[in-house]
């Protein structure tokens, strides 16, 4: 097309000359196009999948075991605090502490004793990081019968060492509950309590029971999480 | 430093001055030929169906928490609210008119006395059915209307290369006036996704649309993804063109400031795609394992290219278009001072928004920026009469410019911008009740 051409007959879209340069154009979009709509469309699918699939998987934990123990001589009316340093506990790699438990034993037996003495213990609420006010934490124990005192601290949140099934989209997620660090830091601390107990009735002339040998086991389990899809 | 903040309620503003202007001096001037009226309508309401949307994406902002990555919004958060369904469909009335642009400017290339009548009808006729799709579908197909713009695509891309070629075979300097226009068209509508055009090449951007969907709950549809890969290949191949294009005329004639704004977002685009590769670990992430966030150094690229492109440059974009081609009545002193007071405010915007945003990563006092905002302000002041006459004095109609293109003019009653407003103020008002309404149903968002 030439400039002397009619007005009206000039064309708006097309020239000889630009024929070729413009189906170039047009080929390639056309090319990128159908290159671009294959990977979206291959990529829909695949999010679609994983978008809708909530898949089922089954968690259970590998569980190890590290015990302390403390055995103390209290005096009638004595509070004592004990102190348990978590940091030395050498942690398998991998796992992470879960719960503490913590068994409080007199020496004297219900069946020798007479009268059994009174023995109470706290785990006192510090900076070690765990679930202190979990409803499973048992923190506080009494016992005047010459049973064991069962105390428990939750560590990691939701922990109870039981295998249960989850929903995730992958196995990351599935596990990412499990992976957190800072839980268990800190230095455990448990108060006990003696409060001797002179049979009714009875004089103790040469007060003999004014004091009781008391065991501390301190259990601290450790755990590592699994993660099985369930077909 | 100061924490990024949101370009969003800048562009809403901005946009809407700049339609509400627009509309306003088109109005104020019974003189302009009824092709420009109609092209000044067009985009007046361009801009204001985009500014309408900024200002419902601001509500979302400030109700619901930021945006997340590339300006989404959590569905999961905001789905079924009526500042998410009027957005939505606000913008969706914006793209058939961006949809539609291209065969009214810079030619009336159907020209017949029907076309104006296809014009408003196509766009209430559409507005309605994409209103009832994406209400029924919870806007599951949200982005299908990309589709639409193919057809303009091809008219600007033929144009575009028709006009270039022409120039440069018969030296002809006129229609580097054609040619400019229409690219700035093409950067106008295609303007982001351009930014993207290594990606969509290298055809990792569904990989981003897939951290899209999961992180946002988007709802799969391949409808919509279509009309997203539609859009992205539009753009790409866009910029390839004008790249091309421009380099060619350059070669044979001489650099340009259009061939300078070409070969910049050529580069920002490539710059870009490579930026895109380095963080795909990261894009994989929501799939993989987990959502992991986006280096800051990535989003502050982003936030200055793809974003600012879209909400700061392509207002200012349209302004000149409107005045550099004289589809406002520019030479009247009753519309002077208006576009006098618009240029100043929307580069003064412009500006003070950008020195945030780089306040933003760079540790600059806020003494220092005041004083830079200060020397903005000086130097616009100084030099508006020279901007505004720069923009104004050279500025000619494409009738003006190339006569022997043009085809006959509309009767000049034919198209009057009361018209306009009445057809385009009834489907903003359509698109708020309706919102309103299935919003309120609680029919949206279940």
């Amino acid at each position: 097309m030439s400039m002397d051409e009619p007005p009206q007959m000039r064309s708006l879209l097309i020239t000889q000359e630009s024929r070729v340069p413009t189906a170039v154009a047009l080929l390639v979009t056309v090319v990128i196009m159908s290159v671009t709509m294959v990977d979206f469309v291959g990529d829909l699918q695949a999010t679609d999948e994983f978008a809708s699939s909530n898949p089922e998987w089954t968690l259970s934990f590998d569980t190890q075991t590290h015990t302390m123990q403390a055995v103390e001589t209290l005096q009638d009316d004595e509070i004592r605090n004990l102190q348990f340093d978590l940091s030395e506990i050498s942690i398998p790699e991998g796992f992470a502490i879960g719960s503490i438990d913590i068994v409080i034993t007199s020496e004297e037996e219900e069946a020798v004793s007479v009268q059994c003495d009174s023995v109470a213990g706290d785990i006192i609420e510090n900076d070690l990081t765990a679930q202190w006010s979990d409803p499973v934490s048992n923190l506080s124990g009494q016992d005047s019968s010459c049973m064991p005192i069962d105390l428990h601290l939750r560590v990691y949140p939701n922990f109870d060492g039981q295998s249960t099934t989850i929903l995730a989209v992958n196995e990351f997620q599935a596990l990412q509950p499990w992976t957190e660090t800072g839980w268990g830091v800190g230095t455990l601390s448990v108060d006990l309590e003696l409060d001797v107990n002179t049979p009714l009735g009875f004089v103790d002339p040469i007060s003999q029971d004014t004091d009781e040998e008391i065991t501390v086991d301190v259990t601290v389990i450790m755990f590592k999480a699994n993660i099985s899809l369930i077909e | 430093m100061v924490e990024i903040q949101s370009m969003v309620p800048i562009a809403a503003v901005v946009d809407l001055v700049l339609g509400v202007a627009t509309l306003s001096i088109l109005a104020r001037s019974p003189g302009t030929s009824a092709n420009n009226r109609i092209v000044g309508c067009i985009l007046g309401w361009i801009l204001v169906f985009l500014g309408l949307s900024y200002i419902m994406t601001s509500v979302l902002e400030f109700r619901y928490g930021a945006l997340a990555d590339f300006s989404a919004v959590n569905r999961e958060k905001v789905g079924g609210t009526f500042a998410f369904t009027a957005k939505n469909l606000l913008i969706s009335a914006s793209y058939m008119l961006m949809a539609l642009l291209p065969f009214f400017f810079p030619f009336r290339l159907i020209n017949r006395d029907w076309d104006l009548w296809f014009l408003l009808a196509g766009v209430c006729i559409t507005t309605g059915v994409l209103t009832a799709i994406h209400l029924m579908t919870d806007f599951k197909h949200f982005q299908v209307e990309n589709f639409l713009f193919i057809p303009g695509y091809v008219v600007l891309i033929s144009m575009y290369l028709r006009f270039v070629v022409t120039e440069v075979r018969d030296n002809d300097e006129r229609l580097r006036k054609i040619s400019v226009v229409v690219g700035l068209l093409l950067i106008g509508i295609h303007g982001e996704t351009m930014t993207y055009w290594l990606s969509q090449v290298l055809s990792i951007n569904d990989l981003f649309f897939q951290r899209q969907s999961i992180q946002n709950g988007l709802s799969i549809s391949g409808a919509a993804w279509g009309g997203m890969s539609v859009r992205l290949t539009l753009g790409a191949t866009a910029m390839l063109v004008l790249f091309a294009g421009e380099s060619w005329r350059s070669f044979k004639v001489g650099l340009s400031p259009f061939g300078v704004l070409t070969f910049v977002m050529f580069i920002i685009g490539f710059i870009a795609g490579l930026a895109d590769v380095a963080v795909l670990d990261v894009v994989r992430s929501c799939y993989e394992t987990q959502c992991e966030s986006f280096p800051a150094a990535y989003s502050i690229w982003y936030d200055f290219t793809s974003e600012a492109l879209v909400y700061l440059y392509t207002p200012i974009l349209f302004m000149f278009i409107l005045l550099h081609y004289d589809i406002v009545d520019t030479k009247r002193d009753e519309n002077r001072w208006l576009i006098r007071i618009i240029v100043i405010l929307m580069l003064l915007i412009v500006s003070s928004t950008i020195l945030e945003l780089i306040q933003s990563f760079l540790p600059i006092p806020d003494m220092i920026s005041s004083a830079a905002l200060a020397i903005v302000v000086g130097v616009f002041i100084g030099w508006e009469e020279r901007i505004v006459n720069s923009l104004i004095d050279d500025s000619a109609s494409i009738k003006e410019t190339v006569p022997d293109f043009t085809r006959p003019e509309m009767d000049d009653s034919a198209a009057s911008p009361r018209l306009f407003n009445i057809v385009f103020g009834g489907v903003t008002v359509f698109i708020l009740i309706i919102s309103l309404l299935f919003t309120g149903l609680g029919v949206l968002g279940g």
